[in-house]
């Protein structure tokens, strides 16, 4: 797989104190990748410097296969999409101008421009006919940072910089923007690269996570890795009290299955009402959510060839 | 008393003409030079108090001060007003620049906006309320000084004030003082019109 981000023993300093030190980090084409950790961490420095936002002390980024201080920075950064927590909408551009900033610069043609803003609209779940109009302070939060989405993709970069894009908004919004990201980045062919300090959208969001400590990479490690064998004290802080939460969120039923070895049942109750058929992916928390809701007290998965009873006590016994 | 109305009107086209050049000079000079203060951080405190300073010395002395460098009629008087029109357009430019929203210009330059891009299309106009402010205030300023520049031969309306000072007749007095009054007013007015036309809708108050 090729790489969109290549840091090679990248520091920063800033005065006399380090940003950063050493960073080595591969972010593989695809990859929604979370910077974690505490203020002051560096996670926004290393972010910055992918697009040239900071020029690093020393060391040497890659995107997109180039080595990024031989390029212009403002012709790199029309090519990565940048999303940030305060949003900067241009707030005498409407919704429409504003999606079309970075096309404009890039020489689109109107008409190109025009279906462009209209198509990501769409995608954010703002109808052009009602929004494209609008001025970003007849905007909610939430559609506001929807359209600070839409901007950074309206070129249609590989790469998008997200730094605590959702930082700002209130917990239900948070949450529904960040299912719609989710969803977004699942059917886009794109690497993410996000900022946070919020550990469920890291795990959430993240195919892979960079737990950074005071300039220092501690532990780079897909979600459920780092929930199941966080590498020391620091990564075990940032679980916290809600280690077993987090489990719950990333381990699967697939494998629960794996873990448990629970003895297949064929197809044996299909007509036990009491049982849900749900799919292998979903984590054991989306599992127990949708029994609840549906008053399920076992589910169905099928894997293979084989289908799976799990009650309740065995998924919840499966997390641990 | 019979009104003169044909040298009323050249008096005050003369009056509109020096404060349109004096004002027209200062913005083109006035609004580049807050623009880079606004960027070289160490340079705007001592700029703008020189600028300040200036402001301070009274018209009537700059104008004397003028004219062993300049003479006497229209370039010495334009400078003077000149001087004055420049501290309200360099610092409302310099402090409206810098009252933007920092997130719209770190978005504008993670997009890859050029420096003057950011400036032109984001900046300036963001700043726009505010310089515009400075503007009209130089406007009014300068036809307020503008009638001092009938002392050293650049016309204009204070003709009619000082000839009627020296004659002791109030009504030359008005003549003049009432008409300038006046203008001010109107271009005052004029340039309100203007702003409202040039601030992007996005940046009015109602919804």
């Amino acid at each position: 797989m090729a790489a969109a981000v290549v840091m090679q023993a990248v520091s920063k300093r800033f005065g006399q104190s380090w940003a950063v030190r050493e960073l080595d980090i591969r972010i593989e084409a695809g990859q929604t990748v979370a910077l974690i950790g505490p203020s002051g961490c560096g996670k926004t420095t290393t972010l910055r410097m992918m697009n040239r936002l900071t020029e690093p002390t020393s060391g040497r980024v890659e995107v997109l296969g180039q080595d990024i201080a031989r390029t212009d920075p403002n012709v790199l950064r029309r090519r990565i999409g940048y999303v940030i927590q305060e949003v900067g909408l241009f707030p005498h551009y409407d919704v429409r101008r504003n999606i079309a900033v970075v096309p404009e610069l890039l020489g689109w043609d109107r008409r190109r421009i025009h279906e462009r803003v209209d198509e990501l609209m769409e995608l954010v779940n703002l109808p052009p006919a009602e929004f494209a109009h609008r001025f970003p302070r007849q905007l909610s939060g939430g559609q506001r940072q929807r359209v600070g989405i839409a901007r950074a993709l309206a070129a249609d970069p590989e790469l998008v910089l997200l730094d605590e894009p959702f930082g700002a908004l209130d917990p239900i919004t948070r949450e529904s923007l960040q299912d719609q990201f989710l969803s977004l980045s699942r059917r886009l062919k794109k690497t993410f690269v996000l900022v946070t300090h919020d550990i469920f959208e890291a795990v959430r969001l993240a195919d892979c996570v960079v737990l950074l400590r005071e300039g220092l990479i501690t532990q780079i490690a897909t979600p459920a890795e780092l929930v199941r064998k966080p590498a020391d004290k620091f990564a075990e802080a940032m679980l916290g009290r809600h280690r077993y939460q987090l489990s719950l969120m990333t381990v699967t039923l697939r494998d629960a299955i794996a873990s448990r070895g629970t003895h297949p049942k064929a197809a044996s109750a299909p007509g036990d009402p009491a049982a849900i058929e749900l799919s292998a992916d979903l984590s054991i928390w989306d599992a127990l959510d949708r029994m609840e809701r549906e008053r399920a007290e076992r589910i169905r998965v099928r894997e293979g060839e084989q289908t799976f009873l799990l009650s309740r006590g065995e998924l919840l016994e499966a997390a641990r | 008393m019979r009104v003169d109305f044909a040298l009323l009107l050249h008096a005050t086209a003369e009056h509109i003409e020096l404060t349109a050049i004096a004002v027209g000079i200062a913005v083109v000079i006035g609004v580049p030079l807050g623009a880079y203060l606004n960027r070289e951080r160490f340079l705007a405190g001592p700029v703008l108090a020189l600028v300040g300073v200036i402001q301070t010395v009274p018209s009537l002395a700059l104008l004397g001060l003028l004219i062993p460098l300049l003479g006497i009629g229209e370039k010495p008087a334009l400078l003077a007003l000149f001087l004055y029109a420049l501290l309200p357009i360099v610092r409302n430019t310099h402090d409206g620049l810098g009252s933007i929203d920092p997130s719209a210009l770190e978005a504008a330059r993670g997009m890859g906006m050029r420096p003057s891009q950011v400036l032109l299309r984001i900046a300036l106009p963001l700043a726009l309320p505010v310089v515009m402010g400075g503007i009209r205030t130089s406007t009014v300023i300068n036809v307020g000084v503008a009638t001092l520049a009938a002392l050293i031969g650049a016309g204009g309306l204070g003709q009619f004030i000082f000839r009627g000072i020296a004659m002791v007749d109030m009504p030359t007095v008005l003549m003049g003082a009432i008409p300038s009054a006046l203008l001010a007013l109107v271009l005052d007015g004029l340039l309100a019109w203007a702003e409202r036309r040039m601030i992007p809708a996005g940046l009015r108050a109602e919804n």
